[in-house]
């Protein structure tokens, strides 16, 4: 079977900086993919060229087969990718309820309803549920801006789910939360569908293994190795790219 | 945005509103008050045409003057130039051609953000002005078209020529520009632009062409723009450059940000804008100074933000707040 998301010798260049060079990566349907790695080594850089906010200098990108290179974020979105940001980012000048609603009315065709009011479209109800079923249920009514950090990022996780898309990245879900908290968003993504391919990353290498089948270690741009989560191989490589990390930087504060 | 405001609130406004104009139409005020009344409700009507913009998608564009002279310019070039004397077919042209121009420059200005989109916005307006001086045949440069007839107000009988009929039709053109916002406002497409002014990354993320929903909302709002501006050349049977000039512009930025909050708002802070510079203009020479000074004054007070806080203060909290943890 074809996999659902297909990038192939991705290179990125930002401000003359080489920040990704000749990646390539390939989920399958229903795959669950942690990506690991040191702070700098490319991966917010390559959900972003994933989910068409990047255009990469080289390569091709392919959505469920489909050669989507060009396409913008909004049209790979409808075409079954969905996202969360490492910094949390909701409409923060509305209810939870509403910012549901605005996800749910996402996938909706295209109106002639546009016009009249968001509240006629019957989406109250499935928002209302999909709240209940993630827990979210009893803040319907609340700000944003009155809720934890912790259910912000739960939040952000019922916004990405509600169009259920066929693959979602998840770009640090848990950074910043307490130990519940951390643990309340892996019992959130374990419940997620099985059909739907996961690709997410995290630093905590026991949080990344608890939720994924393959680890992908990417440090400087590239991706050093992908293997099973109980490969050893893949544990030392983990370590290697760390811990190769801090000498290096310790010799440059050195040096500096 | 969901919150659906009950016709209550709506209707008393509507009937305290037609009550002044039918108090201020009918006995006591002046033939002048009542066409400062006409110049106020005009201005409002701008003041309103760019809150859409920038209250709910967040657009602060400085191009206002620029759909508003345009409006102006479009129906004096009708009557001037073809004779042509139906204030419809005039309102009509005026949108169109605003509208136009607003894609045109909504196409350009809308990659950028921020303060690109005013230096953009503000530079459109300053070379539509450029074009109002220097294309003497068509604008009368400088000088701007003198001796605009009024137009005839078919199938109604007359002319928009009496202060009471100028009053009458453009309170009606502002009630109509505020039934517009309220209905983006309340609407699908205006709760996506508010979406978007929050965060525009998520609602791309979820499948919303950003662009094309701030492109719809800034067509509007310059159509909606082109109104007043025909309305004010007509009430004046003259229109100059100074109509597109980059203050009027900024004078609209004013309203909105003194009305900000509310719907109505920019409104009556369009119309108090209007009547305190035609109060100033009568008493002195250096009324410029002294508004200027008004304003300045004004935008450090940040009314929204003082009216934020008495509400805070005396109203009682919302509950979502207390649950926060
Ligand atoms: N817009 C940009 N312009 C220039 N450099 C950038 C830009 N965005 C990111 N970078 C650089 O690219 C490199 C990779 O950044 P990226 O955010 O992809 O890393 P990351 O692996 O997600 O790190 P973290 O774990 O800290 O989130 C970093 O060195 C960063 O400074
Ligand atoms: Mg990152």
């Amino acid at each position: 079977m074809r996999p659902v998301l297909e990038a192939t010798d991705i290179s990125v260049k930002l401000g003359g900086v080489q920040i990704l060079s000749h990646l390539s990566i390939q989920i399958e349907r229903g795959e669950r993919r942690a990506i690991v790695g040191p702070n700098g080594a490319g991966k917010t850089t390559m959900f972003n060229v994933l989910t068409g906010v990047l255009r990469p200098q080289e390569g091709r990108v392919a959505l469920l087969g489909r050669d989507v290179t060009r396409w913008d974020v909004s049209r790979r979105a409808n075409c079954g990718m969905g996202r969360t940001f490492q910094i949390t980012n909701l409409m923060h000048s509305m209810t939870v309820e509403e910012n549901v609603v605005l996800a749910l009315a996402a996938s909706l065709p295209v109106r002639r309803d546009l016009f009249r009011p968001l509240a006629s479209r019957g989406l109250d109800r499935p928002a209302s549920e999909l709240l209940d079923r993630w827990g979210l249920g009893d803040r319907r009514h609340a700000p944003v801006h009155a809720l934890s950090y912790g259910e912000r990022r739960e939040l952000e996780l019922v916004l990405a789910v509600a169009g259920e898309p066929a693959v979602l990245l998840l770009d640090e879900p848990a950074a910043g939360l307490s130990p519940t908290e951390t643990a309340r968003v892996c019992e959130l993504v374990e419940r997620l569908p099985r059909e739907t391919s996961i690709v997410l990353i995290e630093h905590d290498l026991d949080m990344a293994l608890a939720l994924s089948d393959t680890v992908t270690v990417m440090s400087e741009g590239s991706i050093r190795g992908t293997g099973s989560a109980d490969d050893p191989a893949i544990s030392a490589l983990v370590e290697d790219v760390y811990i190769g990390g801090t000498a290096e930087q310790e010799d440059a504060d050195v040096a500096g | 945005m969901l919150r659906r405001h009950g016709p209550g609130r709506a209707l008393v406004i509507g009937l305290a509103l037609a009550g002044v104009a039918v108090v201020l139409i009918r006995n006591g005020s002046s033939t002048y008050s009542l066409s400062v009344w006409s110049l106020a409700v005009v201005g409002a009507g701008l003041g309103m045409s760019l809150s859409l913009l920038v209250t709910y998608a967040g657009l602060p564009s400085l191009a206002q003057a620029a759909f508003y002279g345009t409006g102006g310019y479009a129906v004096g070039i009708l009557a001037v130039k073809q004779g042509q004397d139906n204030l419809w077919l005039g309102l009509l042209l005026a949108a169109a051609v605003s509208g136009v121009l607003a894609l045109v420059l909504g196409l350009v200005s809308l990659r950028t953000r921020g303060i690109y989109f005013q230096i953009i916005t503000l530079s459109f307006t300053a070379m539509i002005w450029g074009l109002a001086v220097k294309w003497r045949e068509l604008t009368g440069g400088d000088d701007g078209l003198v001796g605009i007839l009024s137009p005839s107000i078919a199938p109604f009988k007359g002319y928009l020529v009496t202060p009471q009929t100028v009053f009458t039709v453009s309170a009606l053109s502002l009630i109509l520009i505020c039934l517009v916002v309220r209905m983006v406002r309340n609407s699908a497409f205006g709760h996506v632009l508010v979406g978007i002014r929050d965060s525009e990354s998520r609602m791309a993320a979820l499948g919303y062409r950003t662009t094309a929903y701030r492109l719809g909302a800034f067509v509007i709002s310059g159509v909606l723009a082109a109104i007043p501006g025909a309305l004010l050349t007509y009430q004046l049977q003259f229109v100059s450059p100074a109509q597109l000039n980059f203050v009027v512009s900024i004078q609209a930025l004013l309203m909105v940000v003194i009305g900000a909050g509310t719907l109505l708002g920019p409104a009556v802070a369009g119309i108090g804008v209007i009547w305190l510079q035609e109060i100033l203009q009568r008493h002195t020479d250096h009324w410029l100074l002294v508004l200027g000074v008004i304003y300045i004054i004004v935008a450090m007070v940040n009314p929204p933000m003082l009216a934020q806080r008495l509400r805070q203060r005396w109203v009682v909290r919302e509950p979502a707040m207390e649950s926060a943890r």
